[in-house]
């Protein structure tokens, strides 16, 4: 994918006439609290319709403004002419529409709009709850694999349904709740595992390429498959584990049991990075995962990519810093944000200024 | 608003209530009823008031009828091995009117939804089983819809009558119709593989 122009009103405090961005690198530099990241926050926008930094869309809007429009206009493997549009109202309305036809499903943007963002909330990645790494692997999964979002949905689903059927009384029905929850949340682990599978091959090379001198192991870990014995299946070893938390899940009213607990080791030089790490391992491995999405999300999309760089040159060294770069030799569309102007000595390089909001290009010398 | 007239007012927000309705097309309603006939008024008056005093659900079956038991349950043409379960008279209706099907129904008025406090006592299976038993059912067909809840409640239906030794089947979750193997996500697909029937 290569974005051509970004247009946009009220989106926070942006305030700009339409950008026109270079193919290559584009630098938006500015002060902190100035607005750099809003720019990445538009552009990232429509990978799955909504924000990275936020879940309730009203903060997107500028203070007492009754609505916001973001305006994408794009290259992609589908159309060299592609227009994405998003208008959110602060009442509530939001509506996204694909090359001015409404998108009623948002999941129909996933795998339209390839992008890859890069930022020190990565950090959460590797030091952060499980939580955070069950979203990543669903948020690969999801965007490689059409049937991930299905399976997904049905397992949250479910066990919406079975914790509920724990709490109220309808004992004689919880038994199909339970069934139900070992088919889907077989389904959804054989997926993570996969996911897992992948990320760990896709980041190979760029271990290799990063001259990394330690071990690094990427794995599932689940109380389903860790503990499996061979000689059952993935159901009964569920459905054995469940049976031996049921007192405990019927007393408070909650399903103990399945993928909505699993996480993602990383094991670093033979320690688990979640709990002992360095600052500098643990950021180096949040860009590694995300180097593996890259990679393997474009592999599978068979489609470049835009890579989105959020400050992150000011917290990595300077080996991580000139693979990063490297990158560009794929020919990829970069946009980095930066509080002071990076020597980034790539031809056609666009640099734009962010103060107190209002963007403009920096005419080329 | 101002209509200038209460009743008129009360109709409008009436009709808005239902489904698919918005306030502004109950307004265009509202406002055509006061312009038709008197006759036609009144007589649209009477149907709605005597809906629910004479239309109500088949005791067999639990489909709609005015009579004690609904015309299929009493349609001695109709194969009387055969029942297939539904969650809504809206459903029973739809399978009805594409003419291949000559067994019997049974409508459970929901589906299984502990989240919206739906349990099987909620449904219309209190009898079920006593159905199946005394009338040597040989054939249950579970046509609940392939959401998550219609999973489940065919699951609960095919457990309860498990001792009754009948068979019980699920309707073929297949591609809809009109959907393009392009846009069918893979467990629609696989599902439509494992389930593939005879041409
Ligand atoms: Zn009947």
């Amino acid at each position: 994918m290569r974005i051509d122009r970004l247009t946009s009103s009220d989106f926070r405090n942006l305030i700009h006439e339409p950008l026109s961005f270079s193919p290559g690198v584009n630098l938006v530099v500015g002060e902190n609290g100035h607005g750099k990241t809003n720019v990445l926050e538009a552009i990232y926008f429509f990978k799955f319709g909504r924000s990275f930094r936020t879940s309730r869309d009203s903060e997107l809007i500028r203070f007492e403004e009754p609505l916001l429009r973001i305006v994408i206009e794009a290259e992609t493997r589908v159309d060299d002419r592609e227009a994405f549009e998003a208008a959110i109202e602060r009442k509530g309305a939001k509506r996204i529409k694909l090359n001015g036809k409404e998108v009623p499903k948002y999941s129909e943007l996933v795998g339209r709009y390839p992008c890859v963002l890069f930022g020190p909330h990565d950090l959460a990645l590797t030091s952060g709850q499980p939580a955070e790494r069950r979203r990543f692997l669903d948020m690969v999964g999801s965007l490689t694999d059409p049937g991930y979002l299905a399976v997904l949905r049905a397992y949250r689903r479910v066990l919406a349904q079975r914790n509920a059927a724990l709490k109220t009384d309808t004992a004689s029905a919880l038994g199909v709740w339970t069934e139900e929850l070992i088919e889907q949340g077989c389904h959804l682990v054989r997926r993570r595992v996969d996911v897992v599978e992948a990320i760990r091959k896709h980041m190979i090379s760029h271990i290799e390429k990063l001259q990394v001198r330690y071990p690094i192991r990427v794995g599932y870990e689940s109380e389903l498959t860790n503990s499996q014995p061979a000689d059952v299946t993935h159901q009964e070893h569920f459905a054995a584990r469940l049976a031996g938390r049921e007192f405990d899940e019927i007393r408070r009213g909650t399903t103990l049991v399945g993928p909505h607990r699993d996480d993602m080791t990383l094991v670093v030089d033979g320690h688990d990075l979640r709990r002992y790490g360095s600052q500098g391992q643990r950021r180096l491995v949040a860009v590694l995962l995300r180097l593996a999405e890259l990679s393997y999300v474009e592999e599978q999309l068979r489609e470049p990519c835009v890579l989105l760089l959020d400050d992150l040159f000011s917290e990595l060294d300077e080996r991580v810093v000139d693979h990063l770069k490297g990158a560009l030799d794929d020919n990829r569309q970069i946009f980095v944000t930066s509080p002071v102007d990076l020597s980034w000595d790539a031809a056609g390089t666009q640099i734009f200024r962010v103060n107190h909001g209002q963007v403009g290009p920096v005419p080329q010398p | 608003m101002e209509y200038g007239s209460e009743t008129l007012a009360s109709l409008i927000r009436l009709f808005a209530k239902m489904p698919g309705i918005g306030f502004k097309t109950a307004q265009r309603l509202a406002l055509h009823l006061l312009r038709c006939e008197d006759k036609e008024v009144e007589k649209l008056g009477q149907v709605i008031l005597g809906l629910k005093q004479t239309v109500g659900f088949c005791k067999s079956c639990g489909g709609i009828t005015e009579l004690e038991e609904c015309a299929i349950c009493t349609n001695p043409a109709r194969n009387r091995e055969m029942v297939c379960v539904v969650e809504e008279p809206r459903d029973l209706i739809i399978l009805e009117n594409t003419g291949q099907y000559k067994g019997l129904y049974h409508v459970l008025h929901g589906v299984l939804s502990p989240v919206d406090g739906v349990g099987p006592e909620d449904l219309n299976l209190r009898h079920f089983e006593e159905r199946v038993r005394a009338n040597n059912i040989k054939e249950v067909i579970v046509a609940t819809n392939p959401t998550v809840e219609g999973d489940a409640t065919a699951l609960y239906i095919a457990r309860a009558l498990e001792p009754l030794g009948c068979s019980v089947t699920r309707l073929a979750r297949g591609l809809p119709m009109g959907a393009t193997l392009e846009f069918a996500d893979d467990v629609t697909l696989a599902r439509a593989i494992e389930r593939r029937e005879e041409l």
